[in-house]
């Protein structure tokens, strides 16, 4: 048996030595081919989540717990090894493709550059590679040449030339970070498309960070749903949808519009959002019990004295087991 | 805590005083800029001999307990000299900066308030100080108003007039995006309100370092023009006039270039971290960092 | 209501902006942003301009906003041109309408405290009051938008971005305007955060009897908060009407197309393909 391809085991992320926790024991495993999606609001730490596995945190953050991908563990890796792997095995799709892309750089060199460094090509090899990529990403020649410069096109375009540059190098995880959030629905939906469509032909594996719960629910095959710096939920994505057995899960989507009964008496007052009071805790003052339970709608006495830790849900012998951290998890069916 | 508590909690470390010495360069150079300062004051009523007083008897002695720092060619005490000269360079350093902020900073202002021509005019105006040598315009004046302090005041002036505009205008252009300037207009300000309350208090953190730099540079540049003679006139004293009078004693009576020499470079070298500290302290992404 | 007019009334607003000249003796492009856009809004209400980026929405806000005035038609607020206004004139219907940003962080002068925040369109556009008056008000605007009165003495840098933008919309109160324009209001917010601004808004709409120009691209946000929703598309309007009946019916080709892309929880994986092809190019 194999080792999977991304293996998190307890992983925690501490700010300093003093330890500010803020990642606390994630666990999950991605083989290739799988969909996952992330999803949390800002603070959650799904994008810090990303930069662990990038090997990417600020110097000042100290990673503990297993992190390991295709059986290496990560964090004890030379930096040399590392940059190895960034771009050639484990590749990134960032949100914002204008910041992300050299604007003095042409996009056929930037995405011909992972080729040439990883794969000792040629510029001529590396750029015919390109032009390939290009074609297949919905960027044709000879309208879109490899001599353009990411401000001769749309934040669509970009965010597709962000993807053949994410695929050059036929990485075994594609990281995608928020990689709809600043694009148009019209766009955003071809552009997950494409994503779909990619990870479909090469066979990697989808990590997707996302705070939309739409975007998850077309996309992902799996969700974990992440609150103050831990997975509060996760099982397979119908499953979740399903259930939501987390009163956090719940909170998120009945918060959002999608929840909202729009239904309304003749002359009554306009339905609310079920918003969820209060904020989220900041890192160094989460409680020591169950994180959410300060804004639960549903919170026990134990709820104040004990942290949960993800739990089954099932009697099991699915692929994606639906877990929930919750000491008293909701027994199914949305309010709405 | 709940968001009452959360509002009403007292902050945390927001002391000035704490903040400027934890930095180290903003000691030192408030510390550099303070004994200058303090130098110069003093110098008004009391120096250790009078800094003009001849005595011919005591010319050229060396670093004594009596003459701290020496005695020049005309047996003046060269510390009383410096002291007096201390008041002369932040003088002339400071009316410079004074003239340059003054009419520098609204120029960019306007530059940025306005756009368009007025804008292009602005900027075509600093472009031309900027292409003409400094020296050579200094002499030019100096030979229009003849030389003096005042006349060195107005030309090193002159100069910090871009310098002010430019970066005024370069940190204003920013903030006319912003949202607040738009709920500005919407409260009914003119672009003379939205600069008064929404630019110039978001700028004045990039001016104060700037000033502080054009304070150090306008020193040397008194300094540069008094050794050439177009800057204070005798009886004055300054420190770039004792550098060009210890040039022929260099070799027989080293301290008198030496002390003056130092004071400018403490001054300057002072000045430059009280620019670096303030760059930082006043950094509003470091500071409002919680 | 009181009126016969509507609160606001805008009449085939035009707004070009000129574009640098290609060459030197080309004559310069025209972008033009709105084209000819009509809207009606009645008192106590609320409309949503939904659109994609470039439509031409935020420009339409500005517009009505009276911060750029249009190369034709009229915005008319209580039945008053406030272009054809003079600038004393402009400044005395500022009462009546007010507007809150997207970004939270940007629409706070950070060298600001919250009182003088929301002094600014007191002191300017009602001298008159008085300082107890103001104080009052203050207290009234900050306590309609949930905050407590230690508020007043903190700095923007101190409050979350849910909290800011409630400091924003207590600024935008603080005249006691008829209408608000809201340009992106809650999409920089996280969604439970996001929630309660809305919720807010849709207490203060019911309680002091506001209007809402409620521009968004988020389908959702406009779906729960409006009455009616005008689309946008390349400066035009290309469809109008109650927001239910065009969200359950769509008619014009690309909102179908934009109601279509967004996407939903439950719908399943690959639905969003289908739905992006049905649409006619």
């Amino acid at each position: 048996m194999s080792a999977p391809l991304l293996e998190l085991d307890g992983l925690t992320v501490a700010l300093g030595t003093g330890g500010v926790e803020l990642l606390s024991g994630l666990s999950l495993v991605l083989e290739r081919g799988e969909r996952l999606g992330l999803v949390g609001e800002s603070g959650s730490g799904k994008s810090l989540t990303a930069l662990a596995i990038m090997g990417l945190l600020p110097e000042q953050m100290r990673v503990s717990g297993g992190l390991r991908f295709a059986g290496d563990d990560l964090p004890a890796l030379p930096e040399e090894r590392m940059r190895r792997l960034r771009g050639r095995r484990i590749a990134m799709i960032f949100q914002e493709p204008m910041t992300a892309l050299n604007p003095v750089m042409s996009i056929g060199a930037q995405i011909a550059e992972g080729r040439r460094l990883h794969l000792g090509e040629s510029r001529a090899e590396a750029e015919a590679v390109a032009r390939r990529l290009l074609d297949r990403v919905g960027l044709p020649g000879p309208r879109f040449d490899l001599g353009l410069y990411p401000h001769q096109l749309s934040g669509g375009q970009r965010q597709r030339v962000m993807i053949a540059m994410a695929a050059a190098c036929g990485p075994d995880l594609l990281i995608a970070d928020e990689p709809t959030t600043a694009l148009d629905v019209t766009v955003q939906a071809q552009i997950l498309d494409l994503l779909d469509e990619i990870v479909e032909e090469t066979g990697a594996a989808l990590l997707l960070i996302t705070h939309d719960l739409g975007v998850v629910s077309e996309t992902a095959d799996r969700i974990a749903v992440m609150y103050a710096g831990r997975i509060v939920e996760t099982g397979a994505t119908e499953e979740v949808f399903a259930r939501m057995a987390h009163p956090y899960s719940q909170g998120l989507f009945a918060a959002s519009p999608y929840g909202l009964d729009l239904r309304r008496a003749p002359g009554g007052p306009r339905p609310r959002l079920k918003a969820i009071p209060g904020m989220v805790p900041d890192p160094a003052r989460r409680p020591a019990h169950c994180v959410f339970a300060e804004r639960c709608g549903f919170v026990q006495p134990d709820c104040l004295r004990i942290s949960p830790r993800l739990a089954p849900l099932d009697s099991g012998g699915a692929r994606w087991p639906h877990l929930a951290a919750c000491l008293h998890p909701r027994a199914g069916g949305l309010a709405p | 805590m709940t968001l009452e508590e959360e509002i009403s909690a007292p902050q945390r470390g927001r002391g000035l005083l704490r903040a400027i010495f934890r930095s180290r360069n903003l000691t030192i150079g408030l510390f550099v800029l303070l004994l200058a300062i303090g130098m110069a004051v003093v110098s008004e009523f009391w120096t250790p001999y009078p800094p003009n007083a001849l005595r011919i008897r005591d010319k050229l002695q060396g670093p004594s307990l009596a003459h701290w720092f020496g005695t020049d060619h005309f047996g003046r005490d060269v510390f009383s000299m410096i002291m007096a000269g201390a008041r002369n360079s932040l003088e002339v350093a400071l009316t410079a900066v004074a003239v340059g902020i003054g009419i520098g900073v609204p120029l960019g202002a306007l530059a940025a308030a306005r756009g368009g021509w007025i804008d292009g005019f602005v900027m075509r105006l600093t472009d031309l100080a900027f292409a003409f040598p400094a020296l050579l315009t200094a002499v030019i004046v100096t030979a229009i108003f003849g030389p003096s302090a005042v006349n060195a005041m107005i030309a090193i002036g002159i100069f910090n007039i871009p310098v002010f505009a430019r970066v005024t205008r370069g940190a204003a252009m920013g903030l006319w995006k912003r949202d607040y300037v738009l709920a500005a207009r919407c409260a009914g300000l003119g672009d003379a309100a939205i600069t008064w309350r929404h630019i110039l208090p978001n700028v004045n953190h990039v001016l104060i370092v700037q000033a502080t730099i054009q304070f150090a540079l306008a020193v040397v540049a008194e300094a540069g023009l008094s050794y050439v003679g177009l800057g204070a006139q005798p009886p004055q004293a300054s420190w770039g006039k004792m550098l060009s009078d210890s040039q022929t004693y260099i070799y027989s009576a080293a301290h008198l270039a030496i002390f003056p020499g130092l004071a400018i470079t403490i001054t300057v070298l002072g000045l430059n971290l009280l620019g670096d500290g303030l760059r930082d302290l006043l950094d509003p992404r470091v500071r409002r960092q919680r | 209501m009181r009126t016969a007019a509507p609160l606001l009334e805008v009449r085939d607003l035009v707004r070009e902006y000129p574009l640098p000249r290609p060459s030197l003796f080309a004559p310069r492009p025209v972008l033009r942003a709105v084209q000819g856009v009509s809207l009606t809004l009645p008192a106590g209400s609320s409309l949503g301009i939904v659109g994609e980026s470039g439509c031409g929405k935020s420009t339409l806000a500005r517009c009505v906003m009276g911060l750029e005035r249009p190369q034709e038609g009229q915005v008319l607020i209580d039945g008053e041109d406030i272009y054809a206004l003079s600038r004393a004139g402009l400044r005395r219907a500022r009462v009546k309408f007010q507007a809150v940003f997207q970004d939270p962080y940007g629409s706070l002068d950070p060298r600001h405290d919250v009182r003088r925040i929301l002094l600014e369109p007191l002191a300017s556009l009602q001298p008159e009051t008085s300082r107890a008056e103001r104080e009052s008000r203050i207290l009234e605007a900050l306590e309609a938008v949930g905050l407590p009165s230690a508020a007043a003495g903190r700095y923007p840098h101190e409050f979350s971005g849910g909290q800011r933008q409630r400091i924003a919309i207590a600024r935008a109160l603080i005249t006691r305007p008829a209408l608000i324009v809201a340009d992106e209001p809650v999409s920089a917010l996280d969604v439970s955060i996001q929630a309660q601004a809305l919720n807010l808004m849709m207490d203060l709409q019911e309680r002091l009897g506001l209007s809402y120009l409620f521009i968004s691209h988020d389908l959702g946000v406009v779906r729960a908060i409006t009455d009616r929703v005008a689309v946008m598309q390349a400066g035009k309007i290309v469809e109008e009407g109650p927001t239910q009946e065009v969200f359950a019916h769509p008619r014009h080709a690309y909102t179908r197309r934009l109601i279509g892309s967004a996407p939903k929880p439950f719908s399943g994986r690959r639905r969003r393909a289908r739905a992006a092809q049905e649409a006619p190019a």
